[in-house]
């Protein structure tokens, strides 16, 4: 097998391989549009005490393939007076978009499909492209509240995305790098309390909130409030058309996730078992006499699996805990969702420039002063959360 | 076949054709096309082409930053301009039929073809190095390295002109908003 | 500066406020929803549903006594009365009663306006049909529906002292299928002359009636009745068969405008 992939020509390997990676950037990002839109209802389900959709299988978790089913064979109505080729384009340039910011996330150790030098640049690049795609569906509708939907979609998109790319900025220049892989060896290297969680938990907030208002979603969703502008950019949409804007939405959703936890969160890095069981066994070692047999078992144990530090084992586990914190960030969204009212208009621009993008350059500016004291003063603490945990005693490196 | 045309064949420059020629048909409907939304959109398909013949070079920074900053930035703010200057105007119905060519038609065609040998002549006479295969001059730190030593003044310079460019934008429309 | 700070943990701390409610919602309340279609709900004992007819459970007879007041009183003009008098028992008995449910508005009127607790607003629902044509209820459902909102004791006129006022809705009584005085098969007959003894289930039949006439001759002076009945009063409806049509007697018309 491997001699008949060296075999073949350069060209048609590139080919191969691109073909193959796509194919699966596809496969999971409709898996995981399949996941989290059902996620999405249940969650909303459960904080209204209802259960949300239970009769299609698995207690209701496959629902979105019979959805997905119905909006296959739904007829698509076109309004008249539609400008026919922007309506047609626009769901799929959001998806493209969409799609593309997985091209780069490193999904496990050394899992990525493109291992690009510019990485935070490129996301933020593609984001462009949901706001052309925005503009594209409420212009090509020809209804006045799709473009009074697009209008507020393209407003509120490029006022966050200054705030978003300087809220990443902190996190930048404490790697020294905008690849994304190196960040979360950076952060490997760092130990769990040096995630960037803790550092930059200015960054953090304002990246939260900022890729909020960036996906328009709740409490952001100015852009398709379905109380004021019926579904915003999306109104005239049908069937399939509507379908890809709804994948659009969770694909992005689940993206923006995977960001978060790649920047913040340390990615795919955390303990695998066997590293569990040794520190479980330290700690039975070191609170007693007694517990020594028992410590000893478990770090016997660690040993014995020690094969799960390396190779495919590695990387599943990495996997593993990075879909955790992808979707504990992609539950934090659907938390605050279904907690906070919308915000106004005037309020979104307010939040956006007179508080976040202030706040964000702070951060930029006291992470530029740690850090120029640390590499000039070598030994002073790193950043403030550093600095607080090497005052408790619980720095690890 | 001389070694000089062996690129033709390469997938390299069908890409890049395919590239050049979605980038120049789209700048020309750009121009030509009625209806001025679609002259934006147009505008920004130009720049993800121009975005991807950089990519092709290994150029990727460049690349993003032509998508960020055109393909995002700037088309969203002629996008805006547009929203702002009246939808009346833009959805004007088609004009009757404009005459194909008139007699400032050819003039504009002669001045086109001279400019167009003129740039050939000097793109042709510059010699400019071919793309190199390893991208590793544009590395985001390469690019910053040498953007704050060998060229921090004229760095500063724009940026200092940008901020003016700013503040005057400030008071031209704040003065504009007194006036209201 | 200060202010904003200020702005910003206020902010902050309504929002883990807003969280931490909707958190404790989604983890510590369990779901309150009813799987419909597997389970039920029972509705509330003031449910407005479809106006069904009362049946006296120790007789066997309608409480209606063909007035017509609630087809006066219903304001959508859904309710169908069509009566002749019994020439033995000289009483009104109704031919045809039917409510078209395709137009009642659930208003409640026919209720307030009966004078002899024969309607009752009904706790069933289920009850869509495909086509509005088929949505007119006939006495005989209406009868058999209204059979578990009806009790054994008779209350009587409403003018009778300490019964329920019309307008307090009726809950559920509890009757049973073994409460149903329906050995016979007269179940929703009209009213009987007087003198009339019904056949009574075991739970009630009073000891001393027991003791006083033995319970065997009984069942035979009911199944001469019932033999005799349905040749004298043609309004007399058994469950199991249509309306019978009164041949001659057309002294009601459908909508009981004119029924006086």
């Amino acid at each position: 097998m491997v001699a008949l992939w060296n075999n073949l020509p350069h060209l048609v390997q590139i080919w191969l391989l691109g073909l193959g990676k796509g194919s699966l950037i596809l496969v999971w990002c409709l898996a995981n549009f399949a996941f989290a839109m059902v996620l999405e209802r249940k969650v909303s389900a459960w904080m209204q005490n209802r259960v949300g959709p239970w009769r299609s299988g698995l207690h209701g978790w496959l629902q979105a393939i019979p959805d997905l089913l119905k909006l296959f064979v739904k007829e698509y109505i076109e309004p008249r007076n539609v400008d026919r080729p922007l309506f047609i384009l626009a769901p799929l340039v959001g998806f493209l978009s969409a799609v593309l910011i997985w091209l780069i996330v490193p999904i496990g150790p050394g899992g990525t499909a493109m291992n690009l030098d510019i990485g935070i640049i490129f996301i933020a690049a593609i984001t462009g492209y949901d706001v052309i795609a925005i503009f594209m569906a409420g212009w090509g509708s020809n209804n006045k509240y799709s473009l009074l939907g697009a209008m507020r979609g393209a407003a509120q998109m490029i006022s966050y995305e200054v705030t978003l790319v300087m809220s990443i900025i902190g996190v930048v220049m404490m790697v020294g790098s905008l690849r994304l892989s190196d960040i979360v060896e950076a952060q490997v290297n760092r130990g769990f309390f040096g995630w960037f969680l803790l550092p930059q938990i200015i960054g953090f907030g304002v990246f939260i909130i900022a890729s909020l208002a960036e996906l328009n979603r709740a409490p952001f969703d100015l852009s398709e409030a379905e109380s004021e502008l019926v579904s915003g950019y999306h109104t005239e949409y049908s069937g399939f058309r509507w379908a890809v804007f709804a994948l659009t939405e969770y694909i992005h959703l689940v993206g923006w996730s995977s960001i978060a936890a790649t920047l913040f969160l340390g990615g795919w890095s955390g303990p695998n078992l066997p590293q569990v069981l040794q520190g479980l066994g330290n700690i039975l070692n070191g609170l007693g006499a007694f517990t020594n047999v028992a410590g000893d078992a478990v770090s016997n144990a660690a040993v014995s699996i020690g094969f799960m530090n390396t190779g495919m084992w590695a990387w599943a586990v990495g996997f593993i805990w990075f879909a955790l914190k992808t979707y504990l960030f992609v539950f934090l969204a659907m938390w605050i969702r279904w907690t906070l009212p919308r915000v106004r208009i005037d309020q979104l621009m307010d939040l956006g420039w007179k508080f976040l993008l202030p706040v964000s350059l702070f951060n930029i500016f006291l992470t530029g002063v740690l850090r120029f004291v640390a590499v000039n003063y070598n030994g002073l603490p790193v950043s403030l959360g550093s600095f607080t945990l090497r005052l408790l005693g619980l720095w690890a490196n | 076949m001389s070694p000089d045309y062996a690129y033709l064949h390469s997938g390299d420059f069908i890409i890049f054709a395919l590239l050049a020629i979605v980038a120049l048909v789209s700048a020309f409907q750009m121009v030509i096309v009625r209806l001025i939304t679609h002259a934006a959109l147009f505008m920004a398909l130009t720049f993800t082409a121009v975005a991807g013949i950089f990519l092709l070079m290994q150029a990727e920074f460049v690349a993003a930053i032509q998508i960020l900053v055109y393909a995002g930035a700037i088309t969203t703010m002629v996008i805006f301009a547009i929203m702002l200057s009246g939808l009346r105007d833009i959805k004007a119905e088609r004009s009757q039929q404009v005459r194909r060519f008139g007699r400032s038609d050819y003039f504009v065609f002669v001045v086109g073809l001279i400019f167009a040998a003129f740039m050939t002549y000097i793109y042709v006479g510059a010699h400019l190095p071919l793309s190199q295969p390893n991208g590793s001059m544009a590395t985001v730190k390469a690019i910053g390295t040498s953007l704050f030593t060998t060229y921090v003044i004229p760095f500063e310079a724009a940026s200092l002109l940008l901020l003016i460019a700013m503040v005057g934008a400030i008071i031209l429309t704040a003065k504009e908003a007194d006036q209201q | 500066m200060t202010n904003m700070i200020g702005e910003a943990w206020r902010a902050g701390k309504s929002f883990v406020t807003g969280l931490n409610i909707t958190f404790k919602e989604m983890v510590f309340r369990p779901a309150i929803t009813v799987f419909y279609p597997d389970e039920l709900d029972t509705v509330p004992a003031w449910f407005r549903g479809i106006p069904l007819l009362k049946t006296d459970l120790l007789t066997g007879e309608y409480n209606c006594t063909s007035c017509g007041l609630c087809v006066e009183a219903c304001p959508v003009n859904v309710i169908t009365l069509e009566w002749h008098q019994d020439p033995i028992t000289k009483k009104k008995v109704a031919d045809r009663y039917a409510i078209d449910m395709s137009r009642c508005m659930l208003c409640n009127y026919c209720i307030e306006a009966c004078p002899f607790d024969a309607l009752v607003m009904g706790m069933d629902y289920e009850l869509c049909k495909v086509d509005p044509e088929n949505m007119v209820y006939e006495m005989e459902y209406l009868l058999r529906l209204g059979l578990k909102y009806s009790s054994v004791a008779q209350p009587g006129p409403k003018a009778k002292k300490g019964a329920l006022p019309p307008w307090v809705f009726h809950e559920l009584t509890g009757a049973t299928e073994e409460d149903i005085q329906d050995e016979a098969g007269f179940l929703g007959r009209a009213p009987q002359a007087k003198g009339y003894t019904p056949v009574l289930k075991a739970q009630y039949r009073k000891e001393e009636t027991v003791v006083d006439q033995p319970p065997a001759p009984a069942p035979a002076k009911v199944e001469a009745k019932v033999a005799v009945a349905p040749a004298a009063t043609p309004g007399m409806v058994p469950p199991d068969q249509p309306p019978a049509n009164p041949g001659g007697t057309e002294s009601g018309n459908k909508d009981g405008e004119e029924a006086e």
